[in-house]
C-alpha cells in the first residue's frame, strides 16, 4: 500500500507548484507540463484509492495539529468521488491550458521582455496547482476548521489568478472574488465556533452530537448562508456573473467547480449528522433552489457575450443540486451530487470551448459570431456536447443526473407544494435548451461573416485544447451509461442516513 | 444467433457503421466511398428486423441499472415487430436514395452519421418496453433531427430555405433558413420532452416500474385521482403532440423542410412525427382504455387526444390547400395524417370491437400510419427528385415535364391515390374502417362532429394531394430550369418505396386481423365517402388553384399566421422577461451587494474613521467634546431611571 496517499493528493501538486516557482526560468513553457503531470498522478491515486474503496476499505489518515485540532482526511464513498471527477478535470483543464495561457500572456504581457512573460506564464501554473490541492483538501478534510482553512486558502489562488491574468476589469473582480469568499467563508468559521463551543470538538464525525440541539438549526442556517453565497443563489449570485464571466476560461471551469462543492460539504456536514434538523429548511431551499434556476436561465438568455453566458448558466445549473440537498431524500441527495459531478464536468467542456472561441476569433460578442462550425467543427462539435451534458439529453451524466435528482425529489412530497416545486424544476430545463442550443445557433450556424470567412487565424485549436475536452465529454457519456458505481458509493455513505 | 446479438446488430449497426464516415471528414475520397458502409449498416437493420419479426416474440430484459427501473427491455409484440421492420425498410430505401441525392455535398460525414443516428433511435423508440430507454431513442431522434434539418448550416442557398426571401407579414419575415429550421426543431421537441421525462419520472415513483407492459395503469390512474391521471398524460403527451407535431406545436416541421429531402422522407414516413403517434399507441396498446370507463380522468385525456388530432387533421390538410411549395406542401399533409392517427387510436376508449384478438381502433391506427409511411415518403422522395430537376422548390410542371419524367409522375400518381382513400386502393380499406370508427362514435356516444370532420378532412386531403399531382405534372408553369439527368439510384429508391403499398394491399387481401377492413370497405358509407374522395380527387388535378380564392390561400399559405406564434409572440415575451432582468433587476440586486449600497456603507464608515484622523486640534477637541456630552447625556437617563 502506497503510505500517505491521501494526503499526496494534496501534498504533490503543492510541491510541483514550489517547484514550478523555484525553477521557473529553467523550466520555462515547460512548467505547464509538469502541473498536468502531477495531476496526473494524483489522478492515478485516487484510482488507487477508488479501486480500494469498491473493494470495501475506506482509507482514512490523520496529523495531530495542535491542541485541539488534529489534520485528518478520509476517503469514503461521498468524497472519493467527488475527489476523482474534480481532480481528472482540473488535470484536463491544465493541459487545455498550455496554449490558452501562452495567449493570454501574449495578450497581456506582449510588451514586457521575454523572462517577465515566462514569469507569468508559470506563475499561472504554480498558482492553478494549489487550485486542486484545495479541492483534494475540502474533499477529504474530516474537520472544520480544515474545511474553512482549504475553502479560505483556494480564494488566494483565484484571486491571483484572475489579477493576472482576467479579462474586463479583472482587478475590481479578482478583489470582489476575495471579498465574497471572505464573507461565505466567515460564516462557515463562526458555525464551526459554534459548534465547538456546544460539543467542544470541531470533527465532523462528531457533529451528529449537535442533532435535537436548538444550536443545530443556527449552524445549520450559518453554513446555508455562507455556501449558498458560494453557490451563488439567489439573491447572493451576484459575484458569479462577473467572477465566472472575468476569469480566465479554465479557471472559470475551477470556479464553478468552487461553487459547486459546497453542495459536498452541505451534504458532509449538515445532512449526513444533522438530517432531521433540517427539515425545517427543506422546501424554502427547495423554492429558493427554484428561484435561481429560472433566475440564473433567464439572465444567461439575455447575454450577448459568450462568457457571460456560461457564468450566468453556472448559477442556474448549481442549483439543480440544490433542490436535491433541499428534498432530503436518498436519491434525490444522491442525484444532486451526481448532477454536481455531470454540472462541471459540461460546464469545464462549455466555458473552455468559450474560452477556445475567444482564443481564436478574440471576439467574445455571439452577435459577431456565427457559421464558425465551418472552420471548427471539433470546437462546435464540443459545444454541442455540454449542451447536451446541460440540457441533460440521454446517455450524458446530466440526463442521468437529473433522472436520479428528480425522481427522489418527485418521492419527497407526497403534497402538491413538493410536487409543483418538482414539475417546475423540471420545465425550468427547457430554458437550458434555450441558452444553450440558441447560443450553438448563434456562434456556429448560419452563414459565416465575412470578417470571419477572409480570417486564416480561425480553425480549430491545438490538439492540446480540444483532446482534454473530449476526454471530458467522453466521461460524462461513460458516467451517463453506466452510473453505477458512483451511486454505489454514494449510497454506501448516504443511504446510511 | 443468440438474441443480444439480434438487438445489438439491431441498434447498432447503423451507428458503427457511419463512424468511419464522421471520423474521416476531412478525406474527401474517403467520404465519396463510406457511405455505403453507411447503408450496409442500414441493411443489417433490415435483416434484423425481419428475423425478429419472424422469430422473436415476447419481452426480452437484459440489467442495465435495476435499483432505478431502467434495463433494456425489449417488447417483441404486433406493433413493434412490424414496425420495426417498416423503419428499417424505409430508412434502408432512402439511404440507397440518399447515395446519389447527397452526392457531392459539403458535410457528408455530418449528413449520414445524424441520418444513421437517426434511424437507430427511432429503432429504439420501436421495440423498447422500458419508458426510460424509449425516452432514450425518443432524445436521440430529436438531436439528430436537429442536425439533419439545420445540415445546411451555411444558409447560403435559396434551395434550402422555407418561405420567400425577404417576404415580410407585419413585423415578422415568413422566410427560415436551414440553421433557424434545426434550432426550431429542437427547441420546440425540448418544450414537450421536459415534461414528458416528468411524466415518466412520475410513473417511475407511482407505479414503481417503467415497463409500460408491466405498469398496472389502471392501479396507477386510480391512485392519481382525476386531476393526476390527466396532468401525468397531459404531460406525456405533450412530448408526443410537439414529436408528431399537432396543432399548437407544428411550426417546426413547416421549417423542418429546410433539411434535405431524404431527412423530410424519413422523417415524415417512419421517425420522428410518426414516432409520436406510433408511442401514443403502444401506451393505448397496453393501457386499454376500452376497460377503464370506471377511472375518473381517463376519458377527458381521450376526448382531448381526440380533439387534438381531428383539429390538427383538419389545420393540417386545410392549410395544405394553400401551399405553393413542394415539400411545405407534403409536411403539412403530414401533420394531417399523424392527427388522423391520434384520433383513430384515441376513438379505441369508445371501441371495444376486436379483431383478431386486437382492438380494431388501433389497428386501423397502426395500419394508417404503415400505408401513409410508405406512400408519403415515396412522395417526399419523388420532391427532391422535381427539386434537383427543377432546382425549384416551389410546384412547377407541366404535362410535357411529366412525360419527360415518367417514373416520378407514375410513383405520385400511385403513390397520391393509394393514400387518400379511393375506393379500391390500399388506404381505401383501411380508412373505410376508421370511417365505422367515428360511425360508431356518432350512434353509441352522440359524436357526430368527429364523423363531419373526418369527412371533411378526408376531402381536402385529397385535394391537397391530387394538387401536388398536377402542379408538379400536369397543370403546372413550365419549369424555368430542367435538369433531368442521372437519378437512376433516386428512382430506384422511390420506385422501391412505392412498390411497399402494393404488399401492404397483399396484406390487407391476406391477412386476418384485415378481414374488419375488407367488410367495412363494402359498407355504403364508406363507398359514398370514397367516390367523394375519388370526385374531389379528379376535380382538384384538374383545376388545382382557384385565382380566385388566392388570397385566401395565401393566408392558407402562410399557416394562418401561427408562425407568429413561435417566432414572435413567445420569444418576445421570454427574452422581454429575461432582459428586464438583466437590465434592471440584477443590476438592481448587484448594486445592493456588489457596487453601491454595502460597498458604499463600506466607504462612508472608512471615510467617517479616517476623517477623525485629520490632525487639526479642532477637530480632536470637538470629538472629546462631543463624547463628553454623550456621556452625560447617557448618565442623566442612568440617574434619572435610578431614580424613579
Amino acid at each position: 500500500m502506497m503510505p500517505y496517499i491521501l494526503t499526496q493528493t494534496i501534498i504533490v501538486p503543492v510541491i510541483a507548484a514550489i517547484v514550478i516557482l523555484l525553477t521557473r526560468r529553467i523550466l520555462g513553457k515547460k512548467a505547464g507540463f509538469i502541473a498536468g503531470i502531477a495531476l496526473l498522478y494524483t489522478t492515478a491515486l485516487l484510482c488507487i484509492v477508488g479501486i480500494r474503496l469498491y473493494q470495501g476499505t475506506v482509507i482514512s489518515e490523520s496529523y495531530l495539529w495542535g491542541p485541539y485540532v488534529s489534520f485528518g482526511l478520509l476517503a469514503d464513498g461521498l468524497s472519493l468521488p467527488i475527489a476523482l471527477i474534480i481532480n481528472i478535470i482540473c488535470t484536463a483543464l491544465a493541459f487545455h491550458s498550455l496554449r490558452y495561457i501562452e495567449q493570454r500572456v501574449d495578450i497581456l504581457y506582449g510588451e514586457e521582455d521575454e523572462k517577465t512573460k515566462i514569469n507569468y506564464y508559470t506563475a499561472y501554473f504554480w498558482l492553478y496547482l494549489l487550485v486542486p490541492a484545495a479541492f483534494m483538501g475540502i474533499c477529504f478534510a474530516t474537520n472544520l476548521i480544515i474545511l474553512y482553512l482549504f475553502i479560505e486558502l483556494l480564494i488566494i489562488p483565484f484571486y491571483l489568478l484572475i489579477s493576472y491574468f482576467g479579462y474586463i476589469e479583472r482587478f475590481r473582480v479578482a478583489v470582489m472574488c476575495f471579498l465574497w469568499g471572505i464573507v461565505s467563508g466567515t460564516f462557515v468559521l463562526f458555525a464551526s465556533v459554534l459548534v465547538y463551543s456546544e460539543i467542544g470538538s470541531f470533527e465532523i464525525s462528531e457533529l451528529d452530537a449537535l442533532a435535537g440541539s436548538p444550536i443545530a438549526v443556527w449552524v445549520a442556517l450559518l453554513i446555508f448562508i455562507g455556501l449558498f453565497i458560494k453557490m451563488a443563489v439567489f439573491p447572493l449570485h451576484v459575484w458569479m456573473p462577473w467572477v465566472d464571466g472575468e476569469a480566465p476560461t479554465c479557471i472559470a471551469a475551477s470556479l464553478t467547480i468552487y461553487a459547486n462543492l459546497a453542495a459536498y460539504v452541505i451534504v458532509r456536514v449538515l445532512i449526513l449528522p444533522l438530517y432531521d434538523d433540517l427539515k425545517v429548511f427543506s422546501i424554502p431551499i427547495m423554492i429558493l433552489a427554484l428561484i435561481t434556476i429560472i433566475y440564473g436561465a433567464l439572465l444567461a438568455m439575455a447575454q450577448t457575450d459568450v462568457k457571460r453566458l456560461c457564468a450566468c448558466s453556472t448559477i442556474g445549473q448549481i442549483s439543480f443540486s440544490v433542490i436535491g440537498l433541499g428534498a432530503l431524500t436518498i436519491w434525490s441527495l444522491e442525484g444532486g451530487l451526481y448532477y454536481f459531478l455531470s454540472h462541471i464536468l459540461g460546464k469545464a467542456i462549455l466555458f473552455s470551448t468559450a474560452g477556445i472561441v475567444v482564443y481564436v476569433t478574440g471576439i467574445r460578442d455571439m452577435a459577431k459570431m456565427g457559421g464558425l462550425i465551418h472552420k471548427m467543427p471539433i470546437t462546435a462539435t464540443l459545444w454541442i456536447t455540454a449542451a447536451t451534458i446541460l440540457t441533460g439529453v440521454p446517455l450524458t451524466s446530466g440526463f442521468t443526473g437529473k433522472w436520479i435528482l428528480f425522481t427522489g425529489v418527485f418521492a419527497a412530497y407526497p403534497g402538491y407544494v413538493g410536487q409543483a416545486i418538482a414539475i417546475l424544476g423540471i420545465l425550468a430545463t427547457i430554458l437550458t435548451a434555450v441558452y444553450t442550443f440558441g447560443a450553438a445557433k448563434r456562434i456556429f450556424f448560419g452563414p459565416l461573416k465575412p470578417e470571419l470567412a477572409n480570417d486564416t487565424k480561425i480553425r480549430d485549436p491545438p490538439l492540446t485544447m480540444t483532446i482534454p475536452l473530449l476526454i471530458l465529454a467522453v466521461i460524462s457519456i461513460i458516467i451517463g451509461l453506466y452510473p453505477k458505481p458512483i451511486l454505489e458509493l454514494f449510497h454506501s455513505v448516504i443511504g446510511l442516513i | 444467433m443468440s438474441n443480444e446479438l439480434i438487438f445489438l446488430l439491431l441498434f447498432l449497426a447503423p451507428v458503427v457503421s457511419s463512424i468511419p464516415i464522421a471520423l474521416a471528414y476531412k478525406n474527401k475520397g474517403w467520404t465519396d466511398k463510406l457511405p455505403y458502409l453507411s447503408v450496409f449498416g442500414i441493411f443489417i437493420s433490415v435483416v434484423m428486423s425481419i428475423y425478429i419479426l419472424v422469430n422473436l416474440d415476447g419481452q426480452y430484459t437484459y440489467s442495465w441499472i435495476p435499483d432505478l427501473g431502467i434495463n433494456f427491455v425489449f417488447m417483441i409484440d404486433y406493433l413493434s415487430s412490424y414496425m420495426g421492420v417498416i423503419t428499417a425498410v424505409i430508412a434502408f430505401f432512402i439511404a440507397i436514395y440518399g447515395l446519389e441525392y447527397m452526392k457531392g455535398d459539403y458535410r457528408p460525414s455530418w449528413y449520414w452519421f445524424c441520418f444513421n443516428l437517426f434511424t437507430a433511435s427511432m429503432l429504439l423508440v420501436v421495440y423498447s418496453d422500458n419508458l426510460f430507454l424509449l425516452f432514450v431513442g425518443w432524445e436521440g431522434l430529436g438531436a439528430a433531427s436537429w442536425g439533419l434539418i439545420g445540415h445546411w448550416f451555411r444558409d447560403d442557398d435559396d434551395i434550402a430555405y422555407v418561405g420567400k426571401a425577404g417576404r415580410k407579414v407585419g413585423p415578422l419575415e415568413f422566410s427560415w433558413p436551414p440553421s433557424f429550421g434545426g434550432w426550431r426543431a429542437i427547441s420546440t421537441i425540448r418544450f414537450g420532452d421536459v415534461p414528458m421525462f416528468l411524466a415518466i419520472a412520475a410513473i417511475w415513483v407511482f407505479a414503481g416500474t417503467l415497463n409500460i407492459s408491466e405498469i398496472n395503469w389502471h392501479t396507477l390512474f386510480i391512485t392519481l385521482g382525476a386531476a393526476g391521471t390527466i396532468i401525468l398524460m397531459v404531460c406525456l403527451l405533450m412530448g408526443l403532440f410537439t414529436k408528431s407535431a399537432q396543432v399548437p406545436f407544428c411550426e417546426w416541421l413547416m421549417t423542418a423542410m429546410t433539411g434535405p429531402t431524404t431527412v423530410s422522407a424519413l422523417l415524415h414516413s417512419a421517425t420522428m412525427v410518426a414516432a409520436g403517434a406510433f408511442v401514443f399507441l403502444k401506451l393505448t396498446w397496453y393501457i386499454e382504455p376500452w376497460h377503464m370507463h370506471d377511472v375518473p380522468g381517463v376519458e377527458y385525456v381521450f376526448i382531448f387526444v381526440l380533439a387534438i388530432g381531428l383539429l390538427s387533421g383538419f389545420y393540417g390538410a386545410l392549410c395544405g390547400t394553400g401551399m405553393r411549395e413542394r415539400k411545405v406542401l407534403l409536411a403539412s399533409s403530414t401533420m394531417s395524417s399523424i392527427g388522423l392517427m391520434f384520433a383513430a387510436a384515441a376513438t379505441s376508449y369508445w371501441i371495444e370491437i376486436e379483431v383478431a384478438g386486437m382492438n380494431l381502433a388501433l389497428l386501423v391506427a397502426f395500419w394508417y400510419m404503415a400505408i401513409h409511411a410508405f406512400a408519403k415518403a415515396s412522395l417526399f422522395l419523388v420532391a427532391g427528385h422535381l427539386i434537383h430537376g427543377t432546382h425549384s422548390r416551389f410546384l412547377c410542371g407541366d404535362f410535357e415535364f411529366g412525360k419527360r419524367m415518367k417514373t416520378a409522375f407514375a410513383v405520385t400518381l400511385i403513390a397520391s391515390s393509394f393514400l387518400v382513400g379511393i375506393p379500391l386502393l390500399t388506404a381505401y380499406w383501411v380508412k373505410s374502417s376508421m370511417d365505422v370508427l367515428y360511425e360508431h362514435l356518432w350512434h353509441h356516444h352522440d359524436m357526430t362532429l368527429p364523423l363531419v370532420l373526418l369527412i371533411v378532412i378526408s376531402l381536402l386531403y385529397s385535394a391537397v394531394l391530387a394538387k401536388f399531382l398536377s402542379l408538379n405534372f400536369i397543370k403546372g408553369e413550365k419549369p424555368k430550369h430542367e435538369h433531368l439527368e442521372g437519378g437512376g439510384l433516386m428512382k430506384l429508391g422511390y420506385v422501391l418505396m412505392v412498390a411497399m403499398l402494393f404488399v401492404i394491399s397483399c396484406g390487407i387481401i391476406l391477412f386476418e386481423e384485415a378481414e374488419h377492413f375488407r367488410h367495412a370497405g363494402g359498407e355504403v358509407m364508406s363507398i359514398g365517402v370514397g367516390l367523394a374522395i375519388f370526385a374531389v380527387f379528379v376535380v382538384a388535378v384538374y383545376k388545382p388553384s382557384i385565382s380566385a380564392l388566392s388570397r385566401f390561400g395565401s393566408f392558407l399559405s402562410d399557416r394562418m399566421y401561427l408562425p407568429y406564434l413561435n417566432d414572435y409572440i413567445l420569444p418576445k415575451i421570454g427574452f422581454f422577461i429575461s432582459h428586464i432582468l438583466d437590465d434592471y433587476v440584477n443590476p438592481a440586486i448587484d448594486g445592493f451587494f456588489n457596487t453601491k449600497v454595502i460597498p458604499g456603507l463600506f466607504g462612508w464608515t472608512s471615510r467617517r474613521v479616517r476623517s477623525i484622523q485629520s490632525g487639526y486640534l479642532s477637530r480632536y477637541i470637538n470629538i472629546v467634546l462631543g463624547l463628553v456630552m454623550i456621556i452625560l447625556v447617557i448618565v442623566v437617563i442612568l440617574v434619572r431611571g435610578v431614580w424613579q
